[in-house]
């Protein structure tokens, strides 16, 4: 068979079936699956730090894509908006399980100035400031991962954590001011 | 502004979500304000690196391989015919093991007592008597659900005429009648459904006795009641390939055959009708082998068969893995009427429309 004939007829069929997982299509279904279970998996690892849990959010998601496949209209926003969302839930449903106990805005020092630009120069630190991450709470890490893994504009946050674009953007600055005291502090410096 | 309503804005600034009033007022602040700059390039900073560490740490991570097949089990074990009981389940599970428990008890102490039926008749025999008496229903109707979704149609049989209602397939209170060859449609939108895969998701008594056929690895299970009937239970898983041939491989043929004639349409060498039924053949047997393939592939049937007169009385069938049809048949011989949605004058009454049945070659030969 021709190359260009096959690939003509994958097109086509996969035209076809663009939203055929949508009318209850199992291959369909399989093939969505594949297709975004890194974005969801990654997500939820970056935002609970946690491989098990990101295991398990990523099957409870796809669990619910699958349900509410009906209620999905790509008329009215991305694909991928709904699957952070669902992902975003499904994270903060973890959080709420565990009933973590939040670092508070209180509880840490707000970095005032800095006295010399740093550049992260190793994994080491990579590391650090992920495990610094880790400490904020689930809402804070949402927004980061958001904005700065996937790139999503404000008003696609907004979108996906179900929050007016105010508060998005208090968020994201009280989350990133927050990490940086944490980094601080982990590092043995005092809060500046 | 204050440095204070100045730092609430930073990281806005700095991802580009201001508006130019805003952006105004940051850079007339930054200008005369050294400590805003500072906490501008801290920002700045700690952005920079959290970008470096999350694009580092998610680097390579990927969901284990058995993640989609996980995923699977949970949607299955989730999504059974029976969760609609799921609150009678949802009972304390002491008292669900008690009954269990008990169950087990009662019936051990009644086992070769003979208060128990005794379970002479081998389901192959049963299967056979089945087939038999699908023969004596002239008429009869049927209401099938596809699980876990809402789809719902009914169905109405007599000879080799059928009429179904849809409720949300294909289009709210879509219909279909098939008299001989020719079908008649409502509501149907030409896009979402073919003919074959319309006939395909027809359980009339052949598919059902074509099913029957194809059951391998039958299993026993506890009869069940339906309708007030006792009936047979049992649960076979169906041959791949047989299931392929009969079901997928037409609906592929056809749409493969179309989609070569639409790629005539633009190719300055026209593909010959040989070479067409000959690359069809080829994908369609890749597409068998994949299919044989697939590690899920398993299809499995459960069969309720009437104990007193053998007549199925309903069907559950398990696609790939977790979602489900159940058919289930009632009015079994009683007067069933089907006529075309004509008026008197012979024509198509309002919202109908009428088709026979498209021919292609015969690809399978």
């Amino acid at each position: 068979l021709p190359e260009t004939a096959y690939s003509y007829i994958v097109v086509l069929v996969k035209d076809l079936t663009s939203n055929e997982w949508q009318s209850g299509n199992a291959t369909a279904f399989e093939a969505l699956f594949q297709q975004y279970k890194n974005l969801v998996f990654k997500n939820a690892y970056l935002i609970t730090g946690s491989r098990e849990e990101a295991e398990d959010i990523l099957q409870e998601v796809f669990v619910s894509v699958w349900r509410s496949r009906q209620t999905f209209n790509p008329d009215k926003g991305k694909l991928t908006t709904w699957l952070y969302r669902i992902t975003v839930n499904k994270c903060l449903e973890k959080q709420r399980k565990k009933k973590l106990i939040f670092v508070s805005l209180e509880k840490v020092d707000l970095p005032q100035t800095q006295s010399s630009e740093e550049v992260l120069v190793n994994k080491q630190e990579c590391e650090r400031l992920i495990e610094a991450m880790n400490s904020l709470n689930t809402k804070h890490r949402v927004v980061l991962v958001m904005r700065y893994f996937n790139y999503l504009s404000y008003e696609e946050i907004a979108q996906t954590v179900g929050a007016p674009l105010g508060t998005v953007k208090s968020r994201i600055n009280q989350a990133l001011r927050l990490l940086r005291g944490q980094f601080n502090t982990q590092r043995g410096e005092a809060p500046r | 502004m204050k440095c204070k309503d100045i730092n609430k804005l930073l990281s806005a600034y700095l991802d580009e979500e201001v508006n130019p009033a805003e952006r105004k007022l940051i850079e007339d602040h930054l200008l005369t304000c050294d400590k805003c700059r500072g906490e501008l390039r801290l920002i700045a900073s700690t952005r920079e690196e959290l970008r470096q560490a999350l694009s580092t740490k998610a680097d390579g991570v990927e969901p284990p391989i058995q993640a989609w097949n996980s995923t699977r089990q949970r949607i299955e074990s989730k999504s059974s015919f029976w969760e609609q009981f799921s609150g009678i389940l949802k009972k304390p599970v002491w008292l669900t093991a008690t009954s269990v428990v008990l169950v087990l008890i009662v019936f051990g102490a009644l086992w070769g007592t003979g208060v128990l039926p005794d379970s002479a008749l081998s389901p192959e025999k049963v299967l056979a008597k089945a087939q038999t008496a699908i023969l004596t229903v002239q008429s009869y109707r049927a209401s099938g659900y596809y699980n876990p979704s809402v789809i719902r149609t009914q169905w109405e049989f007599t000879g080799d005429r059928y009429h179904s209602v849809n409720s949300v397939t294909y289009g709210d209170g879509s219909e279909m009648i098939f008299i001989g060859e020719q079908i008649y449609l409502k509501g149907y939108n030409s896009t979402t459904a073919s003919i074959e895969d319309m006939q395909a998701e027809t359980p009339s008594a052949k598919m059902t006795q074509e099913h029957l056929n194809m059951l391998t690895a039958i299993e026993v299970l506890p009869e069940e009641n339906i309708d007030g009937i006792v009936c047979f239970h049992y649960r076979g898983q169906v041959d791949n390939e047989q299931y392929f041939e009969r079901y997928l491989q037409p609906i592929l043929e056809k749409a493969y055959y179309d989609s070569f004639i639409k790629m005539n349409e633009t190719r300055e060498r026209k593909f010959t009708e040989e070479e067409i039924i000959e690359n069809v053949k080829k994908i369609i047997a890749s597409a068998k082998e994949k299919d044989k393939n697939k590690e899920y592939n398993v299809k499995t049937w459960e069969f309720w068969i009437g104990k007193d007169d053998y007549i199925i009385r309903q069907w559950e069938h398990f696609l790939n893995g977790w979602s489900s049809w159940i058919v289930k048949y009632f009015d079994f011989n009683v007067p069933i009427s089907i006529e075309a949605p004509l008026d008197a004058e012979g024509n198509l009454l309002p919202g109908w429309t009428s088709m026979t049945e498209r021919s292609f070659p015969e690809l399978s030969q």
